[in-house]
């Protein structure tokens, strides 16, 4: 080592030469031109997105952040998606906020103490319905990790949402544990799982959301909003309306970027429809060896649920199939919310039978 | 004729409710079909006349009848290639010629019509829902119950019986929950970790539950009505401190979602303490952000960001982790105390104290995986030093090829752009830095890797306590 | 945060005056909200040969003791200083409701080259930070006793 440099590093009370150039003249004249304040919401994402401009395509592949100036010499780090409507809704930073503000713990604010003795079947029922999910919910996490960082830093809001919902699944996965672990019961029966690979094995975020968000979680929202009748104890209700409440903001965003998707690049229409062909058409039927896709076990452990028991299976088969219309019912309703109405007579036959004529 | 069918009670009142017409109900009844399925329909709104003649219809192929295919239907068979007799068998399984064109039009296969059929004749001769409940029996340890303790049901706490049995190899590649019993139907999910080793904390699980404890929230947490802004530069100055830490947490973030489906399921504690940890960072993104935007500046200059490249590049996750939550965030928590240092408002310093609360989980966490490694895996002793070795020589690198956050440090730090204060700044940049180090070193040595002291990267060790003379060793990774 | 008033009177450093500080903040639901605190903080007032050892657990200060230097540093960290400089810290906070900012504990330890918050592992030490606002908020509420200081 240079001894010149060896005594310009050890001599801190010398002064190195300063560039300061990051020190910008016009950046004087912003401060406190404009004050931000926070509103009733507190201080919000889109307050301070109303500063800047948002633009729909971008070149930069280094992690600059929006509306950070350029580095000549960034590194790239990622190969992005250059284009903003690939992975955009408009509703994405109301439902960011909204999921920092709607953050629960299952340690401390499901009342476990209300779970009361259930007879055995009703027990081993609603445990199988909890390894269910809590094997499932996580695929929900693992699946928006993925997407992270294809998501272009100009468009950070996705990111933080996806950062959210990853977070809500995780808490997902635990409350269910707890659940079957919690009343005198245990973990039963691994699913089949071939429905939820076909979530993982996505090449595309529109692909992702609109089978995960749209479709899968959909049908999971459905069925803890309905969850009245399948819940024993007050801690099985407030699980069923806090994770309703995570899911539909999952919902929220995969419908608006189905939306956004369909209005900024309508020559997509058929590869949505293909899409969803395969998480709930005749390829999953196919995949999945004529099993349905949400495993035949989680249906029988609703079936029992439902109806209070073995003996009354018949009642509760037809609480699965009241469950199943509304479902679909809601399913296609989003779907015409987000453009695609026709998906009324394009959907697989098994879900086509739930609907009214 | 024989005796009239009875009619369940709760099918007899459903009818009764919506009009519908007994005598419909029992024919449905004798037919086989099952009385959950008639109670279905009839709520769904089925109309009488139509169900009265598919009824006939049902009741006439039953005997014996010819199953007659319209012309329309024979076509769009031949279309699809559906043998007749497929068609006649769907029949007299019970669905109508409507919905069996319905069918045909939805584009399915005479494979897939075959298996509709099947399905559909099984359930008339079981007399109900097709249901095996084997699952009941599922052989996995029952008669737990796991009470809430003084910080309610934690997930540590479930760590009972056999589903505490936590495995140095977890064995199934799909995403059975720890303690399930395995489907043999259940295809790979394409993890990569299976080795307990490889990512394992003791301490995980209470690291995710105080996580969710103590998560703040950044648009109603910080008093942002009190952050007046610095003097300038210092409000500039602060904003290239939090573009940073904005550029920082997205890096790592991105990382920790490419990290999480590599984690096989027998291991979730660390699966959902590493979500808790990438909502840290959302939140951090958010917050320097919005604390960058407050006064009006906004963004500064971005890092060039080739520090934060191998962090990315990392091939092990134990690679990633070490650079991540050891180096890292003891660089981060090193800025978070020159930011608070420097606060002149209660917010500011809010929001350098919150993020250094979750820094320190991850630290914890990163130390703990560390040592937990280091003591199952002692011949990768001198790998992690290779890694810590480049890690420090990437920041090396772009501390000294972009001075931008360090002289924005020196301004903050000194309180202004006059000489006496740059100096001034310069030295307590200095001090702070030989503090980072300090805290880093020890927390390695928390680790198992107190020699990293002697192996420090040559440019760092100009911060160590007490200045080392230049020495070149032969072992090591100097 | 809002604290309840109550006033109580005790002699700083000793053991009814942490013992005080405990049930205030037990009762206090602010303190609650913040988190779970799961942590061991020695107390060590230097030229008194005073030592005190506060376990904080899950939403609670579950325990307060005079012990032994040793004891002390046995801690997951301590917080060592001149009587001097826990009166300033006391006093600063008394007088403002809370401690301002050059009197908080973290910039206390910033301040002093050895630091505030020490620990015989840097692991453990680390707890200083992961449950900062706890301790803050612990000592916070020593503004609602009549801290009596013998020279």
């Amino acid at each position: 080592m240079d001894k010149d440099m060896l005594y310009k590093l050890t001599h801190d009370e010398d002064l190195p030469p300063l560039r300061l150039d990051w020190l910008r003249p016009e950046d004087r004249a912003r401060i406190e031109a404009t004050r931000l304040r926070p509103t009733r919401k507190g201080l919000t994402i889109e307050q301070v997105e109303a500063l800047t401009a948002t633009v729909d395509v971008s070149d930069d592949y280094s992690a600059r952040p929006k509306g950070a100036q350029r580095h000549p010499a960034a590194a790239r780090h990622n190969w992005y998606y250059p284009v903003r409507h690939e992975t955009w809704a408009d509703n994405v930073r109301l439902l960011y906020e909204e999921a920092v503000q709607r953050q629960w713990s299952s340690a401390t604010d499901i009342p476990w103490h209300t779970l009361k003795p259930l007879p055995d079947d009703i027990e081993r029922a609603w445990c199988q319905f909890a390894t269910f999910l809590t094997e499932v919910e996580f695929i929900a996490g693992d699946t928006p990790g993925q997407w992270l960082e294809r998501i272009n830093p100009e468009w950070y809001e996705v990111k933080l949402f996806l950062l959210t919902q990853i977070m809500d699944e995780a808490r997902h996965l635990d409350v269910f544990r707890k659940r079957a672990l919690a009343n005198g019961g245990g973990l039963m029966q691994e699913s089949t799982g071939a429905g939820l690979r076909i979530i993982l094995e996505c090449q595309d975020f529109s692909e992702f959301s609109a089978i995960m968000h749209v479709f899968a979680e959909a049908l999971v929202q459905t069925l803890f909003r309905s969850g009245e009748a399948l819940a024993y104890s007050e801690a099985e209700k407030t699980i069923f309306r806090l994770c309703a409440q995570d899911e539909s903001r999952h919902i929220a965003f995969g419908v608006m970027h189905l939306k956004h998707i369909l209005e900024t690049q309508p020559w997509r229409r058929e590869e949505i429809h293909y899409y969803l062909d395969k998480i709930e058409g005749p390829l999953s039927l196919d995949i999945q060896s004529g099993h349905s896709a949400a495993s035949p076990v989680f249906d029988e452990a609703i079936m029992v649920l439902a109806g209070g028991g073995r003996k009354n299976i018949d009642k509760g088969f037809d609480w699965l199939m009241q469950l199943r219309r509304r479902q679909v019912h809601e399913y296609v309703h989003r779907l015409e919310v987000a453009g695609l109405p026709e998906r009324r007579y394009r959907l697989s036959p098994a879900l086509r039978a739930f609907l009214d004529s | 004729m024989g005796e009239e069918l009875q009619i369940p009670e709760d099918l007899a009142q459903v009818a009764h409710e919506k009009g519908f017409p007994l005598d419909l109900v029992r024919r449905a009844l004798a037919l086989g079909f099952p009385p959950s399925l008639i109670a279905a329909q009839i709520r769904a709104g089925a109309q009488p006349e139509q169900v009265a003649a598919y009824l006939d219809e049902q009741e006439r192929v039953r005997a014996g009848g010819e199953v007659h295919i319209p012309p329309e239907v024979q076509q769009l068979a031949r279309q699809r290639r559906w043998p007749e007799e497929l068609i006649k068998r769907a029949v007299r399984a019970g669905l109508s010629m409507q919905q069996v064109k319905d069918l045909l039009e939805s584009g399915l296969r005479a494979d897939q019509m075959e298996r509709v059929v099947i399905l559909r004749e099984r359930a008339r001769e079981a007399g109900g829902p097709p249901v095996t409940l084997e699952w009941m029996n599922a052989r996995t340890e029952w008669g737990i119950r796991v009470k809430p303790g003084k910080k309610g049901l934690t997930l540590g706490s479930l760590n009972v019986g056999s589903y505490g049995d936590i495995p140095d190899y977890w064995p199934r590649q799909t995403e059975m929950p720890r303690g399930a019993a395995p489907n043999p139907l259940s295809p790979s999910m394409g993890y990569s970790i299976y080795e307990k080793a490889e990512l394992w904390a003791d301490h995980a699980a209470d690291l995710y539950e105080e996580a969710i404890q103590r998560q703040w929230k950044p648009a109603t947490h910080i008093p942002w009505d009190d952050i007046p802004p610095l003097p300038e530069p210092l409000e500039q100055a602060l904003c290239q401190l939090c573009t940073y830490m904005c550029q920082n947490a997205m890096v790592i973030s991105d990382t920790i979602g490419k990290w999480l489906k590599e984690m096989s399921y027998g291991y979730h504690e660390v699966k959902v303490y590493m979500a808790t940890a990438g909502f840290d960072y959302a939140r951090h993104m958010d917050v320097f952000r919005k604390r960058a935007y407050l006064n009006g500046v906004g963004m500064g200059r971005q890092s060039p960001g080739y520090y934060l490249r191998p962090i990315k590049d990392a091939r092990r996750w134990t690679e990633a982790s070490t650079m991540m939550f050891i180096f890292n965030t003891s660089f981060l928590m090193h800025l978070c105390q020159v930011g608070y240092y420097t606060a002149r408002s209660e917010g500011d310093a809010l929001i350098f104290a919150l993020t250094m609360q979750d820094l320190a989980r991850q630290t914890a966490y990163g130390v703990e995986h560390l040592r937990y490694f280091l003591l199952r895996k002692p011949e990768c002793r001198l790998e992690v030093d290779g890694y810590l070795q480049k890690i420090e020589a990437f920041f090396a690198y772009e501390d000294d090829k972009d001075p931008t956050l360090q002289e924005a440090l020196v301004v903050l730090l000194g309180g202004g752009l006059g000489r006496e204060e740059l100096k001034r700044g310069w030295q307590l940049l200095h001090r702070f830095r030989r503090r980072w180090i300090a805290d880093y070193l020890w927390r390695l040595e928390a680790a198992g890797m107190p020699e990293r002291r002697q192996y420090l990267f040559f440019y760092l060790r100009q911060w160590l306590p007490q200045h080392q003379e230049v020495t070149v060793t032969t072992g090591g990774t100097s | 945060m809002t604290q309840e008033v109550a006033q109580a009177k005790a002699v700083f450093p000793s053991l009814e005056w942490f013992q005080i500080l405990k049930e205030m903040v037990n009762h206090d639901e602010g303190f609650r909200r913040i988190g779970t605190c799961d942590t061991t903080m020695g107390i060590k007032i230097t030229d008194r040969q005073k030592y005190y050892l506060v376990t904080f657990e899950a939403f609670e200060v579950a325990d307060v003791r005079e012990v032994s230097e040793e004891e002390a540093e046995e801690a997951d960290f301590w917080l060592e200083g001149p009587f001097a400089l826990w009166r300033e810290m006391l006093e600063n906070i008394k007088a403002h409701g809370k401690a301002d900012h050059q009197h908080t504990l973290n910039t206390i330890d910033l301040e002093m080259p050895e630091g505030f918050a020490r620990s015989h592992d840097g692991l453990r030490r680390d707890a200083f930070y992961r449950f900062n606002q706890s301790l803050q908020y612990f000592f916070n509420a020593s503004s609602r006793i009549d801290t009596v200081f013998e020279d």
